[in-house]
């Protein structure tokens, strides 16, 4: 048995396989399928200060190889979270990491600060700095200097450990990830979705309410494994790579392109156990490769 | 509660007008399964398709469940080509069921095209359950009487049945509220004690004019929605519709068809805000 436990800024995770933010809600419909103890961590749908309803339908559709989604950031609020999902989450034992976002620094500090009061709940905080469906979402993520001063932010302002999840709808991911690791952050996530869009030929209307949604799934994951591999070159900081991972061959390309851990979203929706899949896999794969850890394939990918 | 199981393709059969039959051995499904259920189809698609397709259940027989489907998208289309034998990953059984009214209701079912299958369910599961099939009445519209499906097998459950055709090639002329209408206006003459009740599925314009209809006659009515589902069970928040919600601030929230439904109270369902329709239907 190879060891799959892992560890992202000091913290210590079963193993590398987590759920990514908005694919597994706040985890309770998926108890239907396995036990939260079972991931490496879930990695909640984005937490604001007050609720959002969300954009209206339609929020979805598929594309070859790929979906574009518009959700518009529906969520319960930190309040309603920490009262009514955090017990749930403590009740399964998950490891769990809040996907924070706001609309100004100050809303992202104040969402930070209220999750101090579940210190011992939440291991991470991870910054949406990055959604591309919410106005204003996108700036935090495009120019260095906000992306940096906004973890800056947050940092002061909680013990607990931060991810900043990188959009990349930019020109050059390093210079962001370079910002974001000079304002303290502990770990990057990457890739957040990428702005698309498709058409109904026949009404000659845009498929989302949205007009524009963001494109995820193994469409992606080209895209995803270039920016972690290029991000991996810049930084120190360890980076969790999403984008387009449905099987095992897809965390060890991320892993070997510089990622420490991964996170699962669309396949999610296909398969409610890919993550157990992949876990169970990755065990076989190590042990049959002759490794004992899937920490040795960190950066490992060879290039000439 | 539900689960990912892997279902044996028992027969997939081309049956009247244009219609498929599918058969699956999915005993877990079929014994969880309630009318309105739905499962969730695993179909591998040449393109590049890669979200399940749902399917509500038609019926359960045995450890099976079965599906009546139209090949109307890539997904069906690609269904057809499934042979028995073929192992299928299956979700189900997903989301809530129609609540069953009191015993002297006289119970209305509004069906347009292949909105069918669940009212036939529900049919057969009040037959079952000792209601007067005397007391059902099936309205199941389509364009025309070479694309209604399940009319003969419904009538076989003994239950009033009328078809109502666009083109008037068969039954009642006009649109399936046409046909609802006419009975609901005869209702009110004949002054019968028994207290209406409807059940609705269907394409979404035909749910709303059905919303439409029966709050002007006051009937109380739950519909089972459609929508593109890329999860079925509740992580995505895709596949959401814009309902009633008192306990919100904004007098509404977006529930899920999957999860808060499939199964929905007429009156719950906010099909325009502001004359503006949220929805491109």
């Amino acid at each position: 048995m190879a060891e799959l436990l892992t560890e992202i800024a000091g913290i210590e995770f079963k193993n590398p396989v987590w759920l990514a933010s908005g694919t597994c809600g706040y985890g309770e419909e998926l108890t239907d399928f396995y036990g939260l103890d079972e991931l490496g961590a879930i990695v909640t749908k984005t937490i604001s200060l007050e609720p959002r309803a969300g954009h209206p339908p339609p929020r979805v559709f598929e594309t070859s190889s790929g979906m574009l989604n518009a959700i518009g950031l529906q969520n319960v609020g930190v309040d309603k979270f920490i009262s009514e999902k955090v017990p749930f989450l403590r009740k399964h034992r998950a490891k769990l990491v809040v996907n924070v976002a706001g609309r100004s620094v100050d809303e992202y500090c104040r969402v930070s600060e209220t999750l101090n009061s579940v210190s011992d709940d939440v291991v991470m905080i991870e910054l949406n700095m990055s959604c591309p469906n919410v106005a204003s979402g996108m700036e935090f993520s495009k120019k260095p200097s906000l992306a940096s001063e906004l973890v800056k932010s947050v940092k002061k302002i909680t013990p607990i450990p931060v991810i900043a999840k990188l959009s990349p709808n930019v020109s050059d991911i390093t210079e962001i990830a370079v910002a974001v690791e000079e304002g303290g952050a502990d770990a990057l996530s990457m890739i957040n979705t990428l702005v698309g869009m498709a058409v109904d030929v026949n009404t000659f209307k845009p498929r989302l309410s949205n007009i524009t949604g963001g494109l995820s799934g193994p469409a992606i994951k080209p895209v995803a494994l270039a920016m972690v591999y290029r991000a991996s070159q810049a930084v120190k900081l360890p980076i969790i790579g999403i984008g387009g991972i449905r099987n095992v061959e897809d965390v060890i390309e991320f892993m070997l392109c510089g990622a420490s851990a991964v996170q699962v979203g669309t396949a999610n929706f296909i398969d409610p156990m890919t993550p157990m899949n992949i876990s169970h896999d990755l065990d076989i794969w190590l042990e049959r490769k002759g490794f004992t850890s899937p920490s040795e394939l960190i950066g490992k990918i060879e290039v000439e | 509660m539900s689960g990912v199981y892997q279902a044996e393709i028992v027969s997939n059969n081309s049956i009247d007008n244009e219609a498929y039959l599918l058969t699956l051995k999915a005993p877990e499904i079929a014994r969880a399964s309630m009318p309105g259920n739905f499962v969730q189809l695993k179909i591998e698609m040449a393109d590049g398709g890669f979200w399940r397709r749902p399917f509500s259940v038609l019926d359960t027989d045995g450890g099976n469940i079965k599906i009546l489907y139209k090949p109307l998208g890539k997904g069906t289309l690609a269904l057809t080509k499934f042979p028995p034998g073929k192992i299928v990953s299956v979700i189900g059984a997903l989301g809530n069921s129609f609540s069953f009214p009191s015993r002297d209701s006289m119970i209305i079912l509004t069906g347009g095209g292949i909105g069918v299958p669940p009212l036939y369910n529900l049919a057969k599961h009040l037959i079952k359950s000792d209601y007067n099939p005397r007391n059902i009445h099936f309205f199941n519209g389509a364009a025309g009487h070479d694309s209604i499906v399940y009319l003969e097998e419904s009538a076989e459950l003994g239950i009033n049945v009328y078809a109502v055709t666009e083109d008037g090639s068969m039954g009642i002329k006009g649109y399936v509220t046409d046909g609802v209408k006419q009975f609901l206006n005869g209702m009110s003459k004949t002054s019968l004690s028994n207290e209406p009740v409807m059940y609705a599925c269907g394409p979404m314009p035909m749910l709303r004019a059905v919303g439409l209809m029966v709050s002007e006659y006051d009937v109380y009515c739950e519909m089972a929605l459609e929508a593109l589902m890329p999860c079925g069970f509740g992580i995505c928040m895709g596949c959401v519709v814009m309902a009633r919600d008192d306990k919100s601030v904004e007098g509404f929230s977006y529930k899920r068809v999957c999860r808060e439904g499939p199964v929905f109270r007429a009156d719950d369902i906010i099909w325009e805000t502001d004359g503006k329709k949220w929805l491109n239907y």
